[in-house]
């Protein structure tokens, strides 16, 4: 065997199994004998879906002996956040009342495009219910381990997907991010994420949460193979009334062109506080190696986290108003309890959130006519101890569930292209938000390509 | 048009007048009865309070005692959140993003 699938990229596995060095059955084989060693650990999969990925398998090997062309990402193992609707099994979306559904009859968007360019699912991961968490902590799952310290939380509420790519259960994963769920992971776990431009990625057939937030993306333990992921998923899609419609725009022939002629500033006020030195540790590193000496302001970044702090209790509640009154018992009380105080807050304060929401749009707009892109860390710490529910934050005590996402939000709030990379501080790794304008993520995943290549951004391996 | 109506039998006619309410009634679900928050505390002085029992009982939200202190402290931290945006001074014409796009 040519390369070990369990340590390889997604890349590297799809060259050798173009080539030939690797069958594609070969890799699925390792990839589920991993998953069924590590993760009673882990604890990232609810579902496996082994015989159809030995099915998916064998027909790219065949399709290699009879010559055809293969995917870009032939033979690659990956499995979506459990929100995801996979063929015959019910879209849990991390909650106990789901698992009544039906099953679904389609594989969501994403997945059919990711099996389209070769890609083969292995299964269905953990996260939190319905999406409302930053822990990756589940109460009828149990939660998803941090690989580096199996005591400590994923972050979510994508835990699972930062778990299983972090863990090496898999190289790549999808996952949602409505106000950090992708980035938070990343960062906890040691991993690069992107979370593309809202209306970029079809979310056709997933499991909403807050309409206008919400998003879709990889994670990976390189750029490559979050470029590779990204390329295969672009496009419009009629079933997603938010998904834009605008062509492909490749990004993986781009990595190479390195940062020369990009301007880039370091997020200053808002993003300079409230965090422990780690988080600011890891923004410095990486402005540093990329010679960002500027400083910038993001106006009122603070009042955008409220705002988008209160668009998501509200149109949270909304979406499950009818679950709450009907079926209360079966939430996890932290979101029920969220959900319910949602439910009651004023529209006249809602509406208050989205006309700032447009103003703060136009303002930070503003910003990238000077600059390319702006750094900022992805979580104020590493990765708390599962289990707990408060931390200090600048003085004062907060909850961990609600505010590991304090430096996502203010920029998912306005769609922007976010590349989450990985600082492999001791004893735990910390992520650095690299921000775009709208549809740049090739200037984003240019600056994280960079800094691997470098080495100041690298995907940790955790203890074995 | 109006022979028509006169024509409606009256048992009908109230019927199609009380069509909205019942619809509105009938959420979330046929059988579902609303649920009649009980008192979480002895009477407080806190409005919040009051609000979050009187909101319960309007959106039919079950409401158990023990959920109320929770509720009540999220609450608090939507309402302070949701002040400090509203405080913001925008002009009058300053347009909502409700269909959202980047």
């Amino acid at each position: 065997m040519a390369i070990d699938p369990t340590t390889a990229s997604a890349a590297e596995i799809a060259r050798a199994v173009n080539d030939g060095a690797l069958s594609a059955v070969e890799v699925i084989e390792q990839a589920l004998l991993t998953i069924r060693m590590r993760d009673p650990v882990l604890n990232c999969f609810t579902a496996v879906t082994a015989q159809r990925a030995g099915a998916r398998a064998r027909a790219i090997d065949q399709d290699r002996s009879n010559n055809k062309r293969l995917g870009p990402l032939a033979g690659v193992p990956f499995a979506v956040k459990n929100l995801f609707d996979v063929e015959g099994l019910a879209t849990l979306a991390g909650s106990k009342i789901n698992r009544t559904r039906a099953p679904a009859t389609r594989d969501a968007a994403l997945i059919e495009r990711l099996e389209s360019a070769g890609a083969i699912l292995v299964g269905a991961l953990n996260m939190g219910e319905y999406a409302y968490d930053f822990t990756g902590e589940n109460i009828h799952a149990g939660p998803s381990r941090n690989p580096h310290d199996v005591s400590r939380m994923t972050g979510g509420s994508s835990g699972g997907s930062g778990g299983a790519v972090a863990g090496r259960l898999v190289p790549l994963a999808l996952a949602s991010d409505t106000n950090g769920s992708i980035r938070v992971p990343a960062s906890l776990c040691g991993l690069f994420g992107l979370k593309p431009t809202y209306g970029r990625l079809t979310r056709a057939r997933t499991f909403p949460f807050v309409a206008s937030l919400d998003h879709l993306g990889p994670l990976a333990r390189t750029t490559e193979d979050l470029a590779l992921a990204y390329d295969a998923m672009q496009g419009p899609d009629p079933e997603d009334p938010a998904c834009a419609i605008r062509p492909t725009e490749p990004v993986a022939p781009l990595l190479g062109r390195g940062i020369e002629g990009l301007t880039i500033a370091v997020a200053g006020g808002y993003f300079r506080a409230g965090a422990g030195p780690e988080a600011f540790v890891a923004v410095d590193r990486v402005a540093a190696a990329l010679g960002a000496n500027q400083d910038i302001e993001i106006p009122e970044a603070a009042r955008a986290r409220a705002a988008a702090y209160v668009i998501t209790a509200t149109e949270g509640a909304a979406l499950h108003l009818d679950r709450l009154r009907t079926q209360a018992h079966d939430f996890d009380s932290a979101v029920r309890d969220r959900l319910i105080a949602g439910a009651m807050v004023p529209a006249a304060l809602v509406a208050k959130a989205q006309i700032f929401r447009r103003w703060y749009r136009a303002r930070v707009l503003e910003l990238f006519e000077r600059v390319d892109a702006i750094l900022a860390p992805a979580t104020p710490c590493t990765a708390p101890a599962i289990g707990q529910t408060t931390f200090w934050l600048d003085g004062k005590e907060l909850p961990v569930r609600a505010n590991l996402g304090i430096y996502t939000q203010p920029i998912s709030f306005i769609g922007l292209p976010v590349v989450a990379v990985p600082i492999g501080l001791a004893p735990l790794p910390i992520g650095v938000q690299i921000i775009a304008a709208p549809w740049r993520e090739d200037v984003a995943l240019r600056i994280a390509y960079a800094l691997e290549r470098m080495g100041i951004a690298v995907a940790p391996t955790p203890p074995t | 048009m109006a022979r028509t109506r006169k024509r409606r039998p009256k048992a009908k006619a109230a019927r199609a007048k009380a069509a909205p309410r019942t619809r509105a009634r009938k959420t979330p679900r046929a059988g579902h009865k609303a649920a009649k928050p009980k008192s979480s505390t002895a009477p407080s002085s806190d409005p919040l309070d009051g609000f979050i029992e009187a909101a319960a009982r309007l959106l039919a939200l079950p409401l158990e005692p023990q959920w109320h202190a929770a509720v009540k402290a999220n609450l608090e931290v939507n309402l302070r959140l949701a002040a400090f945006v509203a405080e913001f001074a925008l002009p009058d014409e300053a347009e909502p993003a409700p269909v959202f796009t980047a």
